[in-house]
């Protein structure tokens, strides 16, 4: 891995965040106006111009954008229209709720999709395989806010068990993690099943079973070290998707990250908050990428990328 | 004689005695000073963490404001009662109002109330850049406060301001205190801001929750509550499951199933601020110029069907509506009876005013439930049934509540659309919104020179009789006339533990939640 390629994707990643700085402005702005949706009916148009004004929504669009950026740069996205707060401040007062939640719904992902994954593909069209098939199918087919409410309802409701909605690391953390865990646990099954399938039928397992490798290393060490490629493919692009599931998960179970803020955001047209959000959010899933372009060529010393 | 010990269990029973005497002794104590107690939680659909009242920007403001801040007036479950102003008297010419001010008050820093603070607050407002939403009716009457001694604040007005004692949006103008805003100003004042309310402010997180703790030195009756904290739950279910889990005591925005449910529950009950809004159906007579004949407007009021819309969609939240004001607005008239539901008399009135079947009309659909009439959605496609049924051609138009505001509001209303109101708490203002021939929220498809008329004479007469009778004038004239076609008087339903005993939210409005009288049992 050569500085060149980690310099050239940093730049490309700036470049993306740009493109994604005008897009996400354009788009909010297109959607419509928040001071038309928070002040009352009978605010008189006058009073309605003021306002728009306060928020300097006033002004051409070019030159909007251009506080937008130039304040963006010096990490002020401005004061969220609706809860007249900093911007930014919120989203880094939230970051840790989404972290912790993100990263418990990845391991219990991980956790179930892998043994699940892996053992559908030894165990190939046995009923293990097939109910294997059906939970992932289910997964991946239940939209999140209803397996949420349908989680609410059996294990908040009808087996008091669990709190239906707040923040804490504690039992607060088991239906939000169970329900985007499940999100993610899907996509990560399917895709491990398939690639211990390829690998399993590889000549360097055939070689090593007639080595007399035994069967458990055939398989964890093998097959999996050849199949980790995809699986870590899908795994990083699901650490994507729980960006975007947490965004339904947070709001049905009222955790308070940055998944919930946003989706209000939209809703008000909180212009300075969607497009807080929205960056972050960007910020977070290149910088993900970017490590996993580079987890690739730790793992398999095939990729190099740039080849002198 | 031998010394008898008394047995264990004597001694056990002697102690239990003792103890419970104590515990009988603390709670007698308890009782005689009634120190607030127990923690309520109101899981809201709606939460706004603007607290500088002069800069109101939605009624939302007033759901924590209620809390922290008090009125020259306030509201209570029967209406407006006297708030920081123990009592006024109202110039003979109607442009002068003495406030006699509530003596001893103090904010929650210390800071004692004066009329300085009220001063500070109204002409706050009155500042060109104040962005305050209903600013233009402050500046419309309001000349300048004076401060005559600390106990007393003048109102010089322009012209006479009746609206003022009727209206909450005027009326509930939170005061502030003067010193300690100008010391930590707007941001300052946002992260902890003050007032003289039931509550103090506690903390918050911005986007989820306010928590408020009673105001122990309160001028009225001090809270019964130790805290309550205010949190944002936007999905309705996991609303109801907190009031079923017990993790909340009061959830707001249920309807439909999920009311249905709560109703249905042995646990939970039912409360509800009455008549929190109306609504109507207009006509923009640009796209729908038949519409001008009074008989195609009754016609439609017939084509409706009011008491299947109410019970079968709404759950008997709203009730249909006998005329734009509700029996919660000042100015209403009693008497006037219900357009009955009549599809043959109706098509009777469009065969009569040359309308064959099959003429097309565009209709709006609100995509979103807006909280003056819960369960839009259903409610305007059952409607565009209604209008189906007596042969109209209904194009539908779809839209969100922003799109909605920027039809209404920039007169891009389509043939037939329907109008509610959040705050109908003053039949002046109604006429204001919707029946002078400025309004901008009719496509200024209501011209009648009456309709201006009476709306002057209300607004320039300082005698609330007098003003009462002309708003029932117009409220006779106006049934008559048939210019918008009364559609359903709603309700703001709250879903409430069985611990909570004691409340009742303020009247005609789902914001003032009066939390202030709530009681919590054991």
């Amino acid at each position: 891995m050569s500085l060149r390629f980690v310099v050239g994707r940093l730049l490309q990643a700036l470049l993306t965040i740009l493109l994604l700085s005008v897009i996400v402005f354009g788009l909010a702005r297109l959607s419509g106006d928040p001071i038309n949706l928070m002040a009352p009916m009978e605010a008189s148009p006058e009073d309605i111009a003021t306002i728009r004004a306060s928020f300097g929504l006033d002004k051409p669009l070019p030159v909007q954008y251009w506080y937008f950026i130039r304040n963006a740069a010096e990490g002020d996205f401005g004061r969220s229209i609706k809860w007249d707060r900093s911007a930014a401040g919120m989203l880094i007062e939230r970051f840790p709720a989404t972290i912790i939640l993100s990263i418990t719904s990845m391991l219990f992902g991980l956790l179930l999709a892998l043994p699940v994954g892996i053992w559908s593909a030894v165990k190939r069209d046995t009923w293990f395989d097939n109910v294997g098939k059906i939970v992932a199918l289910a997964g991946q087919s239940m939209p999140t806010f209803w397996f949420g409410i349908l989680l609410i309802l059996f294990f908040s409701l009808y087996i008091p068990l669990f709190p239906t909605s707040g923040y804490g690391i504690d039992i607060h953390l088991v239906l939000p993690t169970v329900t985007l865990g499940a999100f993610v646990a899907a996509s990560i099954m399917r895709v491990t099943r398939s690639a211990m399938l390829d690998a399993l039928e590889a000549d360097y397992v055939r070689t090593a079973r007639s080595k007399g490798v035994p069967e458990w290393r055939v398989i964890l060490v093998h097959a999996l070290k050849n199949a980790a490629i995809p699986i870590l493919t899908i795994t990083a692009l699901q650490a994507a998707t729980i960006l975007r599931g947490a965004v339904v998960t947070e709001t049905v179970f009222s955790w308070p990250g940055i998944g919930k803020i946003a989706i209000d955001a939209v809703y008000g047209r909180d212009f300075p908050l969607v497009q807080a959000s929205v960056m972050f959010m960007g910020v977070v899933f290149l910088t993900i990428n970017l490590l996993v372009d580079m987890a690739y060529v730790l793992l398999d010393p095939r990729i190099t990328y740039l080849r002198k | 004689m031998p010394v008898r010990f008394p047995s264990r269990k004597a001694v056990r029973a002697r102690i239990v005695h003792a103890f419970a005497a104590i515990l009988v002794a603390m709670l007698g104590t308890q009782t005689a000073f009634a120190q607030p107690k127990g923690d309520l939680v109101v899981a809201t659909s709606v939460l706004s963490q603007h607290f500088d009242s002069t800069t109101l920007v939605s009624t939302a403001d007033y759901l924590v404001g209620s809390m922290l801040y008090d009125g020259l007036i306030n509201l209570g479950p029967k209406g407006m009662v006297p708030g920081l102003a123990e009592s006024w008297v109202i110039s003979p010419d109607g442009k002068q109002i003495d406030f006699k001010l509530r003596k001893g008050v103090t904010f929650h820093n210390g800071d004692p109330f004066s009329a300085e603070d009220v001063k500070f607050t109204f002409e706050k407002i009155l500042a060109p850049d104040n962005t305050h939403s209903y600013r233009r009716g402050f500046v419309d009457s309001l000349e300048r406060v004076d401060v005559v001694d600390p106990q007393h604040a003048r109102f010089v007005l322009k012209q006479p301001w009746p609206a003022f004692f009727t209206t909450a949006r005027y009326a509930l103008t939170y005061i502030l205190p003067k010193a300690y805003f100008e010391k930590v100003g707007s941001k300052g004042f946002q992260d902890n801001p003050v007032g003289t309310g039931p509550f103090s402010f506690d903390s918050m997180k911005a986007g989820e929750w306010v928590k408020v703790a009673a105001n122990t030195n309160y001028w009225g009756t001090p809270p019964k509550v130790k805290t309550a904290t205010l949190r944002l739950v936007a999905e309705p279910f996991t609303r109801y499951a907190m009031m079923e889990r017990g993790e909340a005591d009061i959830a707001a925005g249920l309807t439909g199933a999920l009311l249905e449910k709560a109703r249905a529950n042995p646990k939970l009950k039912i409360v509800v601020s009455s008549f929190s809004g109306t609504s109507g159906i207009l006509f923009n007579k640009k796209l729908f110029p038949e519409a001008d004949d009074r008989r195609v407007r009754l016609a439609i009021a017939h084509a409706i069907n009011r008491e299947a819309i109410s019970e079968k969609i709404l759950g008997g939240v709203c009730r249909p509506a006998s005329s734009i004001f509700t029996p919660g607005t000042f100015g209403y008239l009693d008497g006037l009876s219900l357009i009955p539901y009549d599809p043959g008399k109706a098509k009777e009135l469009l065969k009569e005013a040359g309308i064959k079947p099959g003429h097309k009309i565009t209709f709006t659909l609100h995509t979103q439930a807006f909280a003056a009439l819960p369960g839009s959605p259903q409610v305007l496609e059952a409607i565009a049934g209604n209008l189906e049924a007596v042969g109209f051609v209904v194009e539908r138009q779809s839209v969100d509540t922003d799109a909605w505001m920027s039809m209404m509001r920039g007169g891009k209303q389509p043939g037939v659309f329907y109008s509610p109101s959040g705050t109908p708490d003053d039949g002046g203002e109604l006429i204001n919104t919707w029946f002078v021939s400025t309004a901008a929220w009719t496509a200024k498809s209501i011209q009648v020179p009456e309709y201006d008329r009476i709306f002057k004479a209300q607004q320039q007469t300082g005698d609330l009789d007098a003003r009462k009778k002309l708003l029932n004038d117009f409220a006779r004239l106006e049934r008559k006339n048939l210019e918008m076609v009364p559609l359903l008087w709603c309700d703001t339903p709250f879903v409430v533990a069985a611990r909570v005993k004691k409340w009742e939210p303020a009247l005609a409005s789902g914001y003032y939640m009066n939390l202030g009288e709530l009681e919590l049992a054991e």
